[in-house]
């Protein structure tokens, strides 16, 4: 087991964002948790990879207790995650923004920085070529020196894939990846996606609304209600679900 | 020889137009040729020219221009005759452009004969204009790259310039104050404008090395003021690492100069004898580089102190805390002393609100002291008396020490910049949710800012307090927090060269430029200078109106103007100008989306 979460519960005031969730995950799996808006999915992120701690539950990863620590330290034990909202570092270039997401991977000298000693040296130059491999393989490579806020939506949306992936992460939380994006731009995630796992063997966990790309690539899906997680199954498994079918249907599907 | 660094501008144009310009500079030079004055006294003419006429060798040489002259003038002229004769252009300027050189040479080496002095001969009225325009002419003919020749036309210009008015001249105060902010900008220019990298260093150290302390030393008042900028710029290279970089509002920056000045008063001023009862200090003087590194750790760790509570705290937040540090720091330094009889107050480390005198100056070896003096002696600014050959070297070792030390400031900023910690900086000022989410430990990553910013300060305390050798509370009130930060505003926040240029205009406006206007009024008014076609008597200027009492106003002022019209400052950084161009963009979107969440607030999805 990767991940282990049991029973976390987070309050906001008299509101239970989530509620008694318990979720596991599987290493080198494709996970995705769906649910209505406002179910507390994004809160469930929140709480994994350090931004809010939960009020009551526990939670561990690779067999090791990380509630509690503090988001640098969660994401140094190999959970990153992307943003519903893209939170990327607009001023700063593509290519330094997935610098950024190294930052746990590089030792961090002040004396080597001031004197730029040849080992520092090095480790900038090794830094850079291992970002520039990523933005090849989420396909910016020839994007590595424009500025992040101009690019274009989608090319964000990789961007932040691309920097959560620099810091070698063992699980990957992605929050809404293809929110905004175009049919054709939804296909090419999708494989992104696959590949990040195939390729990089880093287990994915994904929040979506678009079923295509949910049915189409996740081995597990959970569904959260309420802050509840009301089904988890195989994506046959949860279609069929009356519970999910009731929450679905019985308010607006279309949830954004 | 330069080469010539616009690989896109076409040489036979950039030959042509230099011939022109060489033309029509010898042209003048000829209209002012020395038979027009060779019958004057000695102490009338140009001086350039009138220099020549005294040696029967070098009228021959004088032919040279009005040939050269004659040369540029058809080469300008046939361009429209014949405007496919590049190497015609190429000739002419070169004959001219070598022309030039030559008559600077011989004439400086004339001169010097006649004079004894370089600084007598350059003192020789007019003598810097014509040698600045003549190696000019020569430069831009010989190497067709109007960049350089422009720059060193700047150079010279303003070099004789503040080299030729003196104290005693009326409009000193205007002259001055035009002439010696050109001469300290012209660093910039050099740095800013295209041109071979050897030509830069080259113009660099002339500027810097060279005439900057040619000038302090004849007046030492210019001296100081370099010193002063140098001071400011170095903190506010300091205060942009954690204002800039990491996007921290400090406002009380100027507590860690005080850390440093206080560190090296107390230890070498006989005031704190009192607590330690011995009538001796209780560092010796030669201990300065000791404290030197002592002043940069001290301030870095009272920056950890600081840090430490302010971390969770943001914008408004932060900047009132941050004050009221600097204050804290103020009104200690303002109760450590023994004017009480309360007990607890008797320990005498800073001597209170009266400041700490007889602080000790480092002492230098005696072979500096000899170096200036024939320095001096040299360029024709003999210092007479001990104590001038002193305090002049003392404010040349500082003037170096400052930049040494600002140097290094400026290079460990612009490598931290460019390091896994500077993008780590730059990623929390611009989301620190972000950050945090890809492993930026947020509170090591600011407390190292604050420590990094503070330490810059606390180098310049010690220098400040070992050069003043007095050091009282007022030095570091919020006003001076607020100076630097405004250096900061003005030059460009986040941008290493912005900060430099700012601490250049702001220092130089704050005390030079608006004192001497204040000094130029009272020389008008003793001259009963009438304002013509208003007939205002200058006499009943009402000296409250005097522009050096109005510093902060025209502070206030020139922010106000710089927000309006340039609120990325003078020279931005290269991020900066495109996060002003999208709160701007930001604040349109936020009026057209209703109910949008407020930037700031925390809610994360
Ligand atoms: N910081 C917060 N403070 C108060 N309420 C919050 C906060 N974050 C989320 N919520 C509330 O928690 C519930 C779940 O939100 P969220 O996790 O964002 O849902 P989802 O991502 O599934 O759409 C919502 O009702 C939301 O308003
Ligand atoms: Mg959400």
């Amino acid at each position: 087991m990767l991940l282990d979460v049991r029973n976390a519960v987070k309050r906001f005031g008299g509101l239970t964002a989530v509620q008694n969730v318990s979720y596991t995950i599987e290493p080198r799996t494709l996970n995705a948790i769906i649910g209505p808006n406002g179910a507390g999915k994004t809160t469930f992120f929140n709480l994994i990879t350090g931004i809010y701690v939960p009020d009551e539950g526990s939670i561990e990863f690779n067999g090791r207790k990380i509630k509690g620590l503090r988001p640098d330290q969660i994401n140094r034990a190999g959970i990153s995650r992307t943003f519903q909202n893209i939170r990327l570092f607009g001023a700063m270039s593509v290519i330094e923004n997935v610098l950024v997401g190294m930052h746990t991977q590089l030792n961090i000298n002040l004396f080597g920085a001031m004197s730029r000693f040849p080992t520092f040296q090095a480790q900038e130059r090794r830094a850079q070529a291992k970002a520039e491999q990523l933005l090849e393989f989420v396909g910016l490579r020839d994007k590595a020196n424009e500025i992040a806020r101009n690019l274009p939506y989608g090319d964000q949306r990789r961007l932040e894939i691309a920097r959560a992936l620099a810091g070698d992460p063992k699980l990957l939380l992605l929050d809404e990846p293809t929110a905004g994006m175009n049919p054709q731009e939804s296909l090419d995630a999708m494989s992104l996606f696959r590949r990040v796992r195939d390729d990089l063997g880093v287990t994915v966990l994904l929040i979506e609304h678009d079923m295509k790309v949910v049915m189409g690539i996740s081995e597990r899906i959970a569904v959260l209600d309420y802050g509840q997680k009301i089904a988890e199954g195989t994506p046959d498994e949860v279609r069929r679900n009356p519970h999910v079918i009731e929450a679905y249907l019985g308010r607006s599907t279309e949830s954004n | 020889m330069i080469q010539n660094a616009q690989p896109k501008a076409n040489p036979d144009q950039m030959a042509r137009r230099s011939a022109i310009f060489f033309a029509v500079l010898l042209a003048f030079a000829f209209l002012l040729m020395p038979w027009r004055n060779a019958t004057s006294g000695p102490n009338t003419g140009m001086g350039l020219l009138r220099i020549g006429t005294e040696y029967g060798a070098f009228s021959l040489l004088i032919f040279l221009v009005p040939l050269a002259a004659l040369a540029g003038f058809a080469a300008g002229f046939s361009q429209r005759i014949a405007p496919h004769s590049p190497t015609f252009f190429q000739i002419a300027a070169r004959v001219g452009g070598a022309a030039g050189l030559i008559y600077v040479a011989v004439a400086m080496i004339y001169g010097l004969q006649t004079t004894g002095s370089v600084g007598g001969m350059l003192s020789v009225q007019g003598m810097g204009i014509w040698v600045t325009l003549f190696t000019a002419a020569g430069l831009i003919g010989l190497t067709y790259n109007p960049n350089v020749t422009f720059i060193i036309v700047w150079i010279g210009v303003s070099f004789f310039f503040v080299q030729g008015i003196r104290r005693e001249m009326t409009l000193f105060p205007l002259w001055s104050s035009i002439a010696f902010p050109m001469l300290t900008i012209s660093p910039f220019l050099v740095l800013s404008i295209k041109m071979p990298r050897a030509a830069q260093i080259a113009l660099l150290v002339l500027v810097v090395c060279v005439l900057l302390p040619m000038v302090g030393i004849e007046d030492t008042f210019y001296l100081e003021l370099i010193i002063q900028i140098s001071i400011f710029a170095a903190m506010a290279i300091g205060l942009n690492i954690v204002i800039g970089f990491a996007g921290l509002l400090d406002l009380g920056y100027i507590a860690f100069f005080a850390v440093g000045a206080y560190l090296w008063g107390m230890f070498t001023s006989t005031a704190a004898d009192t607590v330690f009862k011995t009538s001796n200090a209780l560092a010796s003087p030669d201990a300065f580089w000791l404290f030197l590194l002592l002043g940069v750790i001290a301030a870095g760790i009272t920056g950890v102190l600081l840090g430490l509570p302010v971390l969770r705290l943001r914008g408004d937040y932060l900047a009132i805390v941050t004050l009221g540090f600097g204050e804290i720091i103020r009104i200690l330094v303002s109760n450590l002393s023994n004017i009480s009889s309360n007990p607890i107050r008797r320990v005498n480390l800073t001597n209170g609100a009266q400041g700490l005198p007889g602080i000790a100056h480092p002492i230098l070896p005696q072979g500096l002291y000899d170096l200036v003096k024939s320095i001096a002696a040299a360029i024709g600014v003999p210092l007479n008396t001990q104590s001038s050959v002193e305090a002049v070297t003392l404010q040349l070792f500082f003037y170096f020490l400052v930049l040494t030390v600002g140097g290094i400031a400026v290079i460990i900023a612009a490598r931290l910049d460019n390091s896994p910690i500077g993008r780590a900086w730059t990623a929390i000022r611009e989301d620190e949710v972000a950050a945090v989410a890809m492993g930026v430990p947020r509170v090591r990553m600011k407390l190292l800012a604050f420590a990094m910013g503070a330490s810059f300060a606390g180098a310049m305390g010690v220098i400040f307090a070992a050069k003043q050798s007095f050091v009282s509370p007022e030095s570091f009130s919020f006003i001076q927090s607020i100076f630097i930060l405004v250096i900061v505003i003005v030059g460009g926040m986040g941008s290493i060269r912005g900060v430099l240029l700012g601490a250049v205009v702001v220092t130089l406006l704050n005390l030079q430029v608006l004192k001497n206007f204040s000094l130029l009024i009272n020389s008008l008014k003793n001259l009963d200078w009438v304002v013509p076609i208003i007939n205002f008597p200058i006499r009943n200027w009402p000296s409250q109106l005097e522009p050096a009492r109005y510093e902060r106003l025209v502070f206030g002022v020139l922010l106000i103007v710089m927000m309006i019209y340039r609120p990325e400052g003078i020279s931005p950084a290269k991020r900066r100008r495109m996060e002003m161009q999208e709160a701007a963009d930001q604040t349109l979107e936020e009026a057209a989306a209703e109910g949008a969440p407020r930037p700031g607030m925390d809610k994360i999805e």
